[in-house]
């Protein structure tokens, strides 16, 4: 009903509203601290405050993906939920919160005991980010949830899954997990950028910025690298490959606070530079940045790409079924918001299925909300769908964390 | 040779080659480093807590990184050195739940593992994989790509040295006058 609150707890941001929101508000889910200001440290989305965003130092509440440090954790909750709280205390709230695809018992159990004991919730549904996609998917196309079949691809802060849902459940076995997301990405746009230009090792905040507004995937790019090695030997390029140097090439402004708060892509040679303007110049790491999630091995990480794990996914289902899957790939995670994300990844699919295979690369809004929306769509469902996962406080107190476990263990 | 107008003083220095136990170590801590979270060390670090400041546990370390002013708690880059900085703060309950939450996800695993050893039927089924563990995917089918450490693109050649990529000799002497052997990223 209207009285849930989704919590898609992420490593890098914590997606939260209430199901009578449309969208979820995005708080970053670190307690960070700021190289000038020793007074104070900024919780969550408290860094809008902050004026000199240089130098960020992050806390964040999640190691490697998983929730361990419940200090910062309860810091940076406790900042996302005072809105809702002020509205109604949280005992009258029931709340669905995200945990990982595959967790570990003293962190599931954690997060329930919190819920429960610390902020008293009426209800809790622990579920993973991933089924709430499936959900969502589910939903949207208006598929009946005995025939619902679906791949799901989350890339988010500290890794990428992919695992596939069936009636509603995990497909036992189905899941890969890649050790890519947008932290590796971020950390080798940073090494890049240092290594030929500016020392930004420091800037995580910026950089993180700088990839979000400059990086998209490419699809082509070996192509994209041909163009710009022929480019850089003077050596004459045809129309497509000076397309691709001129799509590539690009200044990015450094913010300054006082008159930018955020960088900016800029056309090169469309302004002078101007007096106290920091720029960067960016070509193939635009592209080789988010490439990483389809060729980790790029920056020697000895595993496969994204689409390589759906398809090792894939090839563990029972053969007829796979046409099922394949019609239905869904995008989540915020590190599939990526310009030509889509596009690459059906490219890359279509490449590996046979001919028969339907392929739908399957993305209904922002891939980083989708999570969040499918708990929405789950707590709204006129079917009260919701019942069967969620566990009362009264059950709790009675029954304990055995119950929980037994619950929302069906999902992982 | 590339090396002509280098002084012989400088290529004596040189003839340091990596071997690949070392250059395994650098790839390793490249790799590390593409984890972290943080690169530089906590701002607030040298921060001391006034005397006057309220204590709230005794469990406030003596040792370690120091409090900032607001009683938080300095995690620092490396998850190992976090287990010293553990002060309870303001909601010691929170802190550890009764101890059973793992601070570092070395021991997270660790344990789960242990778990894992002490069911029924682990030691017949020989290796008793956690969900975590078999969820990580293998390597690629696919070739690796190697890019020049210096601009970004192609690089099919190798420094003797250090095993780092290059594209081209313009490339390699940028590679050789400034960061053979220098980055440590």
């Amino acid at each position: 009903g209207k009285d849930t609150l989704i919590v898609d707890l992420g490593a890098g941001y914590v997606k939260i509203g209430s199901a009578s929101e449309s969208e979820p508000r995005q708080v970053i889910n670190s307690v960070t601290k700021a190289k000038h200001v020793k007074t104070r440290v900024f919780v969550g989305n408290e860094l809008d405050e902050c004026k000199d965003l240089s130098g960020l130092y992050y806390q964040l509440p999640f190691q490697k993906g998983y929730l361990l440090n419940w200090e910062l954790q309860k810091q940076v909750l406790d900042h996302c939920l005072k809105p809702y709280a002020d509205k109604r205390p949280l005992s009258e709230w029931q709340v669905i919160v995200t945990e990982p695809c595959i967790n570990f018992s003293p962190v599931a159990e954690a997060l329930d005991e919190v819920l429960f004991e610390e902020y008293g919730f009426k209800a809790v549904a622990r579920l993973p980010a991933a089924f709430l996609a499936a959900q969502r998917d589910q939903r949207q196309r208006g598929v009946l949830p005995a025939d619902h079949a679906c791949l799901v691809l989350d890339c988010g802060y500290s890794f990428s899954h992919a695992a596939a849902y069936r009636r509603g459940r995990l497909v036992p076995g189905s899941v890969r997990r890649v050790n890519v997301g947008g932290k590796v990405l971020t950390n080798y746009l940073k090494e890049a950028i240092s290594y030929r230009q500016l020392m930004v090792m420091d800037e995580t905040h910026v950089m993180n910025q700088c990839k979000e507004d400059a990086c998209f995937v490419s699809e082509n790019f070996d192509a994209d690298l041909a163009a710009m090695s022929r480019a850089a030997q003077r050596s004459p390029l045809d129309s497509e490959a000076q397309e691709r140097c001129q799509k590539l090439c690009c200044e990015y402004v450094l913010p300054d606070y006082a008159q930018h708060r955020r960088g900016f892509v800029r056309q090169l040679g469309s302004q002078k530079q101007q007096q106290q303007e920091q720029t960067l110049r960016l070509g193939i790491e635009r592209v080789a940045t988010p490439e990483l999630l389809f060729r980790p091995s790029d920056a020697g990480i000895p595993e496969m790409g994204v689409a390589e794990a759906l398809c090792d996914t894939l090839s563990g289902l029972p053969p007829h079924e796979q046409p099922l899957y394949t019609d239905a790939v869904v995008l989540a995670g915020g590190s599939c918001r990526f310009a030509g994300f889509a596009n690459r990844l059906e490219t890359e699919l279509r490449a590996s299925l046979p001919d028969d295979f339907p392929l739908g690369v399957r993305c209904h809004g922002d891939p980083a909300a989708q999570a969040w929306l499918g708990g929405r769509d789950l707590a709204l469902s006129p079917d009260g769908a919701l019942e069967c996962y969620a566990v009362s406080r009264k059950d709790y107190r009675d029954h304990g964390a055995a119950l929980c476990s037994e619950r929302f263990a069906q999902f992982t | 040779m590339v090396d002509a107008g280098v002084s012989s003083r400088l290529r004596e220095t040189r003839r340091l080659v990596l071997d690949e136990a070392a250059r395994q170590r650098r790839h390793r801590r490249a790799l590390e480093a593409l984890e972290a979270d943080n690169f530089q060390a906590d701002p607030h670090a040298d921060l001391r807590v006034s005397k006057l400041a309220p204590k709230f546990s005794d469990e406030a370390s003596s040792f370690g990184p120091s409090r900032d002013a607001l009683g938080g708690v300095a995690a620092s880059a490396d998850g190992k050195k976090s287990r010293k900085a553990k002060a309870a703060g303001g909601s010691g309950a929170v802190g550890t739940l009764g101890g059973r939450l793992r601070r570092n996800f070395a021991a997270l695993l660790e344990e789960e593992l242990a778990r894992r050893a002490q069911l029924p039927g682990a030691s017949a089924s020989g290796s008793a994989a956690t969900p975590y563990e078999l969820a990580q995917v293998g390597p690629s089918r696919l070739p690796p790509r190697h890019f020049c450490a210096v601009c970004g693109l192609l690089g099919p050649h190798t420094c003797v040295v250090c095993g780092t990529r290059f594209c081209s000799a313009s490339c390699y002497s940028t590679h050789q006058d400034t960061r053979c052997l220098k980055w440590t990223g």
